[in-house]
């Protein structure tokens, strides 16, 4: 074991890089995992009260595709890192082999040599994800948000470090294998690095009247293809993983925010008694934390709001609309749905059960609603008092296929036409025809009205909505500061999730780094010949960065669209994508393709300063 | 007089450390080699041939001492000043040839071509003119490995022609040839005398013959 660990710290630079590339990837995958458990984000199937189902969904598939594609491009990056420091060495085996050391010794060597690698590395990534969780709650807290610290899954992490000890270990048998099985004469010759066996294309390409740099870039990428393949792949996997990063993620915060804000509504100040305006600001609240469960007089004689006041605020100069509701809390029931079997005539299928939860309840006017949520299904319609829309966490939890099911409330069974993203009691709740819940509960007139006010003058409109409802016992609350903090809530849980997953991006660095460090190395004494012949530095430079170049380019070229087509297709229902959303995109895209190129600036540079006594050593 | 003077060594020292433990290569060397001149220089292994060979052709820089090549003091000048110095006044053939493994012969004869600046024209022309010369003609598109050791010091041998350089260095440019292509290497060899500065590292008889002044070096210094 001691020669192992030796030429491991003999080879300091490679064995760290191995390290890290796996670490990271065990890092990213730990944290998420945890994060999402203390978000109440239901990736691992625990299902507790948090997020709505409906934001609950879109980050879980954002952290699900972050999770998988991490695991995919770790495994990938240590099995190309650990490819690497075989090929680097098939000619010390090929010796060691040709002066009688048996193929078991070598196949100890190694394997003993990746067990190493592979430990350090999943044991390094899962301290530090551990560590980057504990940041992330902390400074969500910092924030001023309410995260509790979730006792952890010892046996979700255990498996994640067993996971991929045991994939990178496998892929590192085979490699050891295939290492063992060399021939000594094959290794000697150099048979894969023999220029000889390069395609044609490249073979024909003139060298005159083209870049030096640009043929040799070109030709030594053709001369190392297994490696090449490799390492194309390898960013092929990082660049799908980025672009879902950068642009799923950016354009999935902007779509959930405008979730937010079509939920709540802009510029809309909630007219109440006192009592009730801050019970309704409580369940506003409860998108974030949970809070009050205490039972809550709706229907108080002293919270009804005449239909004259309705009136009398329509009246008011820069009102753009008014939706007096009627909410309350009680117990909804789901309503099993019987069907006729199509594929076995004269049998019957169920939909549902009866589960039953307690949820608010609202009752709108649809003409005059403020709110323009995300509905799957149908919107409500004014006038049909049997259709309900249910709030998205309503729906998650206690319907199985509610778009075909119905909902039991007050005894009546009433049609779900729809279900709605909302914030309102963390989406549970129900909307239904103001009439009905009025014929349902047996009693007439408000207790919440909500109005959308003219941006432009709103503090104004806001005091002449005072002035008008102030003799009525009434209170106006502006429900911007509420929609403000859903806003940044939304924002920075995206911002923190942003940030860990682009750690992945250490991943693309250390696969490029690693192949060129390689790949200089070999072409160590040609930079140098080129540069005895009068080459400069700079035209060696030239030389790598343009591999580099055509490396991220093969990477991107693939890895984009694919990463896109992800987005588009399965990340997020109706996306929303402003301007400065794509220049965000744009800008951070060019940041991350900067800091690779800073990445390759060190093998590079260490090319051109090449000692030109390699020649002759 | 001074102009006539192609190289000028006075007191070269070369010391390197390695691992610790420094080696002195040159001791304290003094050279005048004239325009035109042919110098042969042999001595046994470890003699710090190649060490002055590599100083004169601007490869390396003395620990101490002056070292002028065609008028300019190579010790004083940046990488960035050498490397064009190297490219277009040094021919140099090294003992273990040095071509570039992802060029075709035809490319490694053109590159120090390219290098100048040279047309597109003009290196095929001369390319061709080189290839004849050392009759590898047949080999232009071949990879330097899939070339014989004997192919790759010809190949090496026309790319330190390819700039017509004022200075040529060869060592041991006979080292692995069979006797008609050694043959042919001296007699390019004997027709660059006069017309350039050549020093040559050989123990090839043939080789000394030619020269105008043969040299030996043991030790770090020259003893004749």
């Amino acid at each position: 074991m001691a020669f192992p660990l030796k030429e491991l710290a003999r080879r300091k630079f490679h064995s760290m890089l191995t390290i890290l590339g796996l670490a990271v990837c065990v890092c990213v995958v730990v944290s998420l995992f945890l994060v999402s458990e203390n978000l109440s984000v239901e990736i691992t199937g625990f299902s507790e009260i948090g997020l709505t189902a409906g934001f609950s969904a879109v980050f879980s598939r954002f952290i699900l595709l972050v999770v998988i594609l991490s695991g995919v491009a770790g495994v990938l990056v240590v099995y190309f890192l650990m490819f690497t420091a075989v090929l680097d060495r098939a000619r010390d085996v090929g010796i060691m082999k040709a002066v009688g050391c048996p193929s078991d010794a070598i196949f100890q060597h190694f394997a003993a040599e990746f067990s190493v690698l592979v430990l350090a590395g999943c044991l390094v990534g899962t301290v530090l994800g551990i560590a980057l969780h504990f940041m992330f709650v902390s400074l969500m807290n910092c924030f001023g948000f309410q995260i509790s610290m979730n006792p952890f899954n010892w046996q979700m992490i255990l498996l994640i470090f067993v996971s991929f000890a045991v994939f990178s270990f496998i892929l590192s048998l085979q490699l050891t294998g295939r290492i063992a099985r060399i021939k000594p004469v094959e290794a000697l010759s150099q048979v894969s690095e023999d220029p000889s066996k390069q395609r044609s294309s490249l073979r024909t390409l003139p060298i005159f009247g083209r870049s030096i740099a640009a043929l040799i870039a070109l030709r030594s990428l053709d001369r190392r293809w297994p490696m090449t393949v490799r390492v194309i792949t390898c960013l092929d996997v990082i660049m799908v993983l980025l672009t879902i990063i950068v642009v799923g993620g950016l354009v999935a915060e902007e779509t959930m925010l405008n979730y937010v804000q079509r939920a709540v509504g802009a510029n809309v100040v909630l007219v109440a008694k006192p009592e009730l305006a801050d019970w309704y600001e409580q369940l506003l609240s409860r998108f974030l934390q949970s809070n009050g469960t205490e039972p809550f007089s709706y229907l108080n004689e002293d919270y009804v709001i005449s239909g004259f006041i309705v009136s009398e605020i329509k009246g008011v100069q820069g009102v753009v609309k008014v939706d007096p509701r009627l909410v309350l809390e009680t117990t909804v029931e789901e309503v099993q749905h019987i069907s006729p079997d199509i594929n076995n005539p004269g049998q019957y299928v169920v939909v549902g059960d009866k589960r039953s939860a307690d949820a608010v309840v609202v009752g709108v006017q649809g003409e005059s609603l403020v709110s323009d949520w995300l509905v799957f299904g149908e919107k409500l319609q004014s006038g049909d008092g049997r259709d309900v829309m249910l709030g998205d966490t309503l729906a998650a939890n206690c319907f199985e296929n509610p778009l075909v099911q119905s909902l039991r409330v007050f005894g009546s069974e009433l049609r779900v036409v729809g279900v709605c993203l909302d914030t309102l009691n963390n989406g549970v709740v129900v909307y239904m025809s103001y009439e009905k819940l009025c014929s349902l509960v047996n009693c007439s007139g408000y207790n919440v009205i909500l109005v959308q006010v003219e941006p432009s003058s709103s503090s104004e409109t806001l005091q002449r909505i005072r002035d008008s409802v102030s003799g009525f016992g009434l209170v106006v609350v502006d429900l911007g500061l509420s929609l403000d903090r859903q806003l940044s809530y939304v924002g920075q849980v995206w911002s923190l999730l942003l940030s860990l997953s682009l750690l992945s991006f250490i991943n693309a660095a250390t696969s490029l780094v690693g192949f060129l460090m390689l790949s200089v190395s070999s072409q160590q004494r040609d930079f140098s010949v080129m540069r005895a012949l009068g080459a400069r530095s700079k035209t060696v430079l030239k030389t790598v960065l343009f591999q580099t170049f055509l490396l991220v380019s093969a990477g991107a070229l693939f890895g984009f669209p694919i990463g896109l087509a992800f987005v588009l297709f399965f990340l997020i229902p109706e996306p929303v994508v402003s301007l400065n959303t794509v220049v965000a995109m744009v800008l951070l895209i060019l940041s991350l393709i900067t800091t690779l190129c800073l990445a390759i600036l060190y093998p590079a540079r260490k090319a051109a300063k090449a000692r030109l006594q390699i020649m002759w050593a | 007089m001074e102009n006539d003077k192609a190289v000028v060594a006075s007191s070269i020292r070369k010391e390197y450390n390695i691992g610790g433990t420094i080696v002195e290569a040159l001791k304290g060397v003094d050279l005048t080699i004239y325009a035109g001149e042919f110098v042969s220089i042999r001595g046994p292994s470890g003699a710090g041939k190649t060490t002055l060979l590599n100083i004169i052709g601007g490869l390396d820089k003395p620990t101490s001492g002056e070292i002028k090549v065609l008028g300019h003091d190579l010790s004083k000048y940046d990488e960035l000043f050498l490397a064009t110095f190297r490219c277009t006044n040094i021919g140099y053939v090294f003992q273990s040839y040095n071509l570039i493994s992802t060029l075709t012969t035809k490319e490694n004869l053109a590159f120090p071509m390219q290098l100048a600046g040279w047309d597109d024209d003009r290196i095929e022309r001369k390319t061709e003119e080189l290839l004849q010369l050392v009759g590898l003609t047949n080999r232009a598109d071949h990879f330097p490995s899939q070339l014989s050791g004997g192919e790759q010091q010809r190949a090496a041998f026309a790319r330190a022609l390819a700039n017509d350089p004022l200075v040529f260095l060869a060592d041991e440019p006979t080292g692995n040839l069979d006797l008609d292509t050694g043959l042919k290497i001296i007699e390019i060899l004997g027709s660059l005398k006069k017309k350039k500065t050549v020093v040559v590292v050989t123990h090839d008889e043939r080789v000394t013959r030619l020269a105008d002044r043969a040299l030996a070096m043991v030790d770090g210094k020259i003893v004749l």
